[in-house]
């Protein structure tokens, strides 16, 4: 998923949020929308990284629990929690996330290659690493981490 | 090739419609053979015509090449040149499907290869061209100019051959002196440039025209004819061969009308120029061509549809076809006809709606608008009042919009059903049957989606009954049955849903074949086969796996099919029916809900989260208190069942399925500490639960029914179904999920995915029933018998055989009246004697308080009551009874009976253990045996139910007879013949296997020997008819059962009669 990365250019604005302590970032063209309600009905039986479906102005909005979808640990619901609506095959889906920050501009071609072992996440679910200030901005694959499994 | 986008949807969307009813108006013209429809050839003419038109235009090739061929060969078929035998049609039918696929797949049209498709419609056309011109080999044609003159005579053959391909046939007037000489031109060259441009089928000069030297009138000129053949427009020709335009002559070939009119055409005015005409004396129905260069009109698109291309009558093949194909259908642009119906293309993304239902919704969405101002106005005025009104009116205009939405979805069935007929017809032809298929009710009205998912399962189960159920038209003679099989395809509303028939006179299923088969391969038990209903048996066909057909034919056969129809229409909210009778034909019934998408749900909820049932899916709701779930719950094995009206429904904790925490599995704790007889059970009901109800949904979906334990039931309402999204794929037990009035989200629960979550298996309810009915061991020895069960005291359970018993009735305590010792109660106009048990037997004392329950019974033609307590119930079951351990006086026996041992009551025994005075002393008759000494008389007892015959037996006994016994009517009859005098009296049953009392009564009456012994029959069959037909076959007494006491003095008495 790296290639992907490289196979891109041009600018790119990155929306970034803190997931756990790892901040990542998505292109902004792949964002809905974020927002602040957090009320979602549980659905049992579920994989355990659903937390749960949304009504989003009369769509059912599935919730995922980024943190843990990434292979982290469950994601505490707390006042600065918030969650982004991604626009995925024909669906919105919901990512629930602990805090947002800026969004970064940049270009492709600065972001360099995901390193193998990013903070314990699979590095497949990146499309590479970003720079900015002194931060380094993990780039979400987004299809890749809402893949079914 | 610069196609816009928009251009190029609408091209696929009109050709789409244009190509919608063409295979029904093939078929049509296949049907109809000679006498073709002109208007259904025109249309099926048009439609390739202006799907080629606009692929032209568009640069499609293919598709143009495609449509250029099926037009000629159509074209034939219209004028009648090409018979539209089914293999000419078939072809067609091919091109058309190729066609389609083409504009299904526009973008790569171009790429495809089609050369298959126009081979084989080349080869029709030439064929029949062919044909023609052997058939018109020996015609001439005579060719004429303007003034009638014949100037070339020319076989027809020859004629044809160079009008085909396109090419115009000119009468070419030169003047060689004027057009060649004059113009220092060789005639070689004029032959070289004719040749070049076209062919020349003959060339003359005409030296007669010159006229010779005794006439007098020397011509200026000598005409040069020619007949030549060319694509080259009549416009062109002048400035080609350097002549003028009068003397240029096209020719064409007329189709026939009155000939009259032919040769008033040919004799007009010659200087109008007119097309010349054939000698045959066709008249050119061509429009007029003004030969001042217009274009030709082609006659077809825009003619009106009453040309003399119509009045055709009987047309042998014979006839000459009018040359080439019109000309200009470069130049026209795809005819399109507006059409406002709802032919909509099914599976496509666009959907047609009638204009009236538009202009419908634009009216609501005007109100809504109008409300939605007076409701904001209300608001910002704040007079609560206004607000109501106005919230009101809101309510009633987003109703109505919201059902004239829907109605947009509708679609008519017709849509699926139109491609029956010819996938019927393609079937019929591959398995060299004869089936008529007819359709009815296409114009009801189903939701898209449903329209779109039926198409499949429609597919298969018709493809099932043309190559399974119909059989080949030999067959169907040896069978009586017309050739030709009939397939009908109906659908009708009924009671708010939609009926899909499928309906054959084939050969029916053999549900005996199918049980094989399900028994073989494991699906059903031998125990479940013996329980089914013809219909269960029919059902089983729905099993995955089961194919019965001999062989695996292409259409069918291999086992996937019906039960994928049957997952199908399962989903789509359906359920299927099938009756089937052997010999005769099989009718497939689907009912399908009017639409998917907005339903109506019973809305539940388990602590805080609300879920929504279907309502198609439940059937009951249920509240049992603590009480009622001590007695109406049962644990079999480890499960617990719900014991309603005798049927075992597995109970099912929403809670427990789901996972929920376990604060939300109150009631199955409470229900399972009940069960297993917690003595604090009811505390539960006070103290730890917050309700002490619980609460059950029986629901019931495809062969799952269970109920569903839940803590509260809600409203009904209509719900909005939402799918849910990719990431609940593996969640079973969810059909959706809906948003509710206040926002939020409640789950609409699948009640056939939670079933096998609960992991019931299919039909396992059933088994349950069935199993516990019988007990847990299949036993021979085991009877089934009508049991009404009922308390002695709250822990004593008891039970009576329901045939004794006469009435139940609720009395109150306090209505118990004690006289002489005896109680009693007022009861209809008389007064009724109460027994407890406890009166006879060492059992629990019956307390007389509160609410009591009396069975009353016949006894010695007199009514007694047992007192008893609730709960009653009333069972089938199949049991053992002990008749050793419990025994006691008034206690014939003991048997397990849902887990509680159950104290089987004699009531005779009971009464007459409290009351002998009662019962009459009887001497025994004693009846001379032939050989003059008296004996005690014999008796032959045939009941085929062990426990009566046990029963009677003894009772019979006990007043001093000996009784033999037999099981049914034919042993009984072989005993009477074995011993013809040992008999003096029958007693029989009438409902008998093997031989019914009727039957053995009859027999007995028709033999001498046994003209003494005296018949009585024992029986349940109260009817007035069938006692009528008891006496009527000879049967002397005919008693009910069972009043033990009336019967013995019966016997008594016609033993007494016959003796005497």
């Amino acid at each position: 998923m790296e290639h992907a990365a490289k196979a891109m250019t041009g600018p790119v604005q990155l929306a970034c949020f803190f997931v756990g302590s790892a901040l990542c970032g998505i292109d902004i063209n792949v964002i809905q929308e974020m927002n602040r309600q957090l009320e979602m009905t549980r659905v049992p039986q579920a994989p355990a990284y659903v937390l749960g479906i949304m009504n989003l102005r009369g769509r059912i909005v599935t919730i995922i629990d980024l943190g843990r979808k990434l292979g982290l640990a469950p994601s505490k619901q707390t006042d600065s929690s918030r969650i982004i609506i991604v626009n995925s095959r024909e669906e919105n889906i919901g990512l629930l996330v602990d805090r947002i920050t800026d969004v970064v501009k940049a270009k492709w071609e600065e972001v360099g290659p995901t390193p193998s072992n990013i903070k314990g996440m699979k590095d497949a679910y990146f499309l590479g690493v970003l720079k900015a200030s002194s931060d380094l901005v993990a780039i979400l694959d987004v299809e890749e981490v809402l893949g079914d499994e | 090739m610069m196609m816009d986008d928009e251009t190029l949807q609408m091209y696929v969307e009109e050709s789409a419609e244009h190509l919608g009813d063409i295979e029904n108006d093939l078929l049509a013209i296949e049907q109809a053979g000679a006498q073709i429809d002109e208007e259904l050839g025109n249309k099926g003419f048009r439609a390739a015509h202006s799907i080629k038109g606009g692929a032209g235009f568009l640069g499609l090739t293919k598709i143009k090449d495609l449509g250029h061929k099926i037009e000629g060969v159509l074209d034939m078929i219209r004028n009648r040149e090409l018979a539209p035998e089914p293999d000419v049609v078939n072809i067609v039918l091919l091109a058309f499907d190729k066609l389609r696929d083409l504009i299904g797949n526009v973008a790569r049209s171009n790429d495809e290869d089609i050369e298959d498709h126009i081979a084989a419609l080349t080869s029709v056309a030439s064929h029949r061209s062919q044909t023609l011109e052997n058939k018109a080999a020996d015609r001439a044609v005579d060719i004429a100019d303007r003034s009638g003159r014949i100037i070339f005579s020319l076989p027809e053959t020859v004629l044809l051959q160079h009008c085909k391909g396109g090419k115009n046939l000119y009468l070419l007037e030169f003047d060689l002196i004027h057009d060649v000489q004059d113009k220092n031109k060789n005639p070689l060259d004029l032959v070289q440039t004719m040749d070049s441009t076209g062919t020349i089928l003959d060339l003359k000069v005409d030296v007669e025209a010159v006229g010779d030297l005794e006439d007098g009138h020397f011509s200026q000129r000598i005409p040069l004819f020619a007949l030549f053949g060319s694509i080259i427009e009549d416009d062109i020709i002048p400035a080609l061969l350097e002549l003028k335009q009068e003397c240029i002559m096209p020719l064409r070939f007329g189709t026939s009308s009155a000939s009259s009119a032919a040769s008033a055409d040919r004799l007009s005015d010659p200087e109008t120029p007119r097309p010349g005409a054939l000698h045959e004396g066709h008249a050119d129905i061509q429009k007029q061509q003004s030969l001042d260069g217009d274009v030709a009109v082609p006659p077809m698109p825009a003619a009106a549809p009453g040309q003399p291309l119509s009045n055709q009558v009987d047309q042998p093949m014979e006839q000459p076809t009018k040359a080439g194909l019109p000309k200009s259908w470069s130049q026209d642009g795809p005819k399109v006809e507006s059409r406002t119906s709802r032919s909509a293309a099914s599976q496509s993304d666009t959907l047609r709606v009638h204009v009236s239902l538009l202009e419908n919704l634009m009216n609501l969405a005007g109100e809504l608008v109008l409300s939605r101002n007076q409701l904001m106005q209300a608001i910002s005025t704040n007079t609560f009042h206004q607000i109501e009104v106005a919230g009101q009116r809101l309510d009633l205009v987003t109703s109505e919009l919201q059902e004239t939405i829907m109605l947009t979805r509708m679609q008519t069935v017709g849509n699926i059903f139109n491609k029956f007929p010819r996938v019927v017809r393609d079937l019929a032809r591959n398995l060299g049957k004869e089936i008529d298929l007819q359709l009815e009710g296409n114009d009801v009205e189903l939701d898209k989606t449903i329209i779109e998912g039926l198409g499949d399962p429609l597919t298969h189960l018709v493809r099932n009954s043309a190559d399974h159920g119909i059989e080949t038209p030999d067959e169907r003679v040896r069978a009586g049955k017309p050739s030709t099989g009939t397939i009908i395809l109906k659908a009708y509303h009924e009671a708010g849903q939609v009926i899909i028939e499928i309906v054959d006179d084939g050969r029916g299923l053999n549900t005996d074949k199918i049980v094989e088969k399900a028994l073989a391969r494991g699906l059903i038990t031998l125990d479940q086969a013996k329980n089914m209903s013809g219909k269960e048996k029919a059902h089983l066909i729905f099993l995955p796996g089961l194919s019965t057909a001999e062989k695996v034919t292409d259409v069918s056969g291999r086992g996937v099919g019906m039960d994928v129809v049957k997952s199908n229409l399962d989903q789509l909210g359906g359920q299927v029916d099938i009756e089937t009778s052997q010999g005769h034909g099989t009718t497939i019934r689907i009912k399908l809900p009017l639409t998917l998408a907005i339903i109506p749900s019973l809305l539940v909820s388990i602590g805080q989260e609300r879920y929504a049932i279907p309502q198609v899916n439940v059937d009951e709701l249920l509240r049992l208190s603590v009480d009622q779930i001590r007695e109406r719950v049962e644990l079999v094995g480890d499960a617990e069942v719900l014991v309603l009206r005798g049927e075992l429904i597995p109970l099912l904790y929403l809670s427990n399925v789901l996972g929920l925490d376990a604060g939300a599995c109150q009631a199955s704790r409470m229900v399972a500490g009940i069960l297993r007889g917690d003595a604090s059970a009811s505390q539960w009901g006070d103290e730890k639960c917050d309700r002490d109800d619980i609460h059950v949904v029986v629901v019931s979906a495809g062969q799952f029914r269970y109920g569903l334990v839940v803590d509260r039931l809600h409203d009904s309402v209509e719900i909005v179904v939402k799918p849910l999204g990719r990431h609940f794929k593996s969640c079973q037990g969810y059909a959706g999920a809906t948003i509710m009035g206040d926002g939020h989200v409640a789950l609409i629960l699948d009640v056939v995915g939670l079933g096998r979550l609960g992991e019931l298996g299919l039909g396992s309810a059933r088994e349950r029933t069935v199993q516990v009915a019988r007990g847990s061991a299949s036993d021979e020895n085991e009877e089934r018998l009508s049991l009404f069960l009922f308390r002695n005291t709250p822990q004593e359970h008891c039970a009576v055989p329901l045939d004794l018993v006469a009435r139940v009735e609720l009395v109150n305590a306090e209505e118990i009246e004690e006289l002489g010792g005896r109680r009693v109660i007022k009861y209809r106009g008389g007064t009724l004697p109460l027994f407890s048990m406890d009166q006879a037997a060492n059992v629990g004392m019956m307390e007389l308080s509160g609410e009591l329950v009396v069975i009353v019974f016949l006894m010695a033609g007199h009514e007694i009551g047992l007192l008893a307590k609730q709960p009653v119930d009333a069972m089938e079951v199949s049991l053992r009874v002990d008749t050793f351990t419990l025994k006691q006086p008034g206690i014939s026996g003991s048997a397990v009976i849902g887990g509680n041992t159950t104290l089987l009551v004699d009531i005779f025994e009971l009464i007459q253990t409290v009351q002998p005075d009662w019962f009459a002393v009887r001497g025994t008759v004693e009846i001379p045996d032939d050989a003059g000494q008296v004996g005690v008389p014999h008796l032959l007892l045939v009941e085929d139910s062990d426990f009566f015959r046990d029963q009677v037996k003894k009772f019979i006994e006990d007043d001093g007879y000996t009784v033999e016994v037999a099981p049914d009517g034919l042993v009984a009859w072989t005993m009477l013949e074995g011993e013809p005098e040992k008999f003096d009296l029958v007693v029989t049953d009438i409902e008998m296997p093997n031989m019914d009392g009727f039957e053995l009564a009859r027999r007995i009456r028709q033999d001498t020997r046994f003209s003494m012994v005296p018949i009585v029959a024992l029986t349940s069959l109260a009817g007035d008819e069938d006692m009528a037909r008891g006496k009527a076959l000879g049967i002397d007494e005919y008693q009910i059962k069972l009043d033990r006491e009336l019967l013995l003095q019966t016997i008594y008495d016609c033993l007494k009669r016959y003796a005497s």
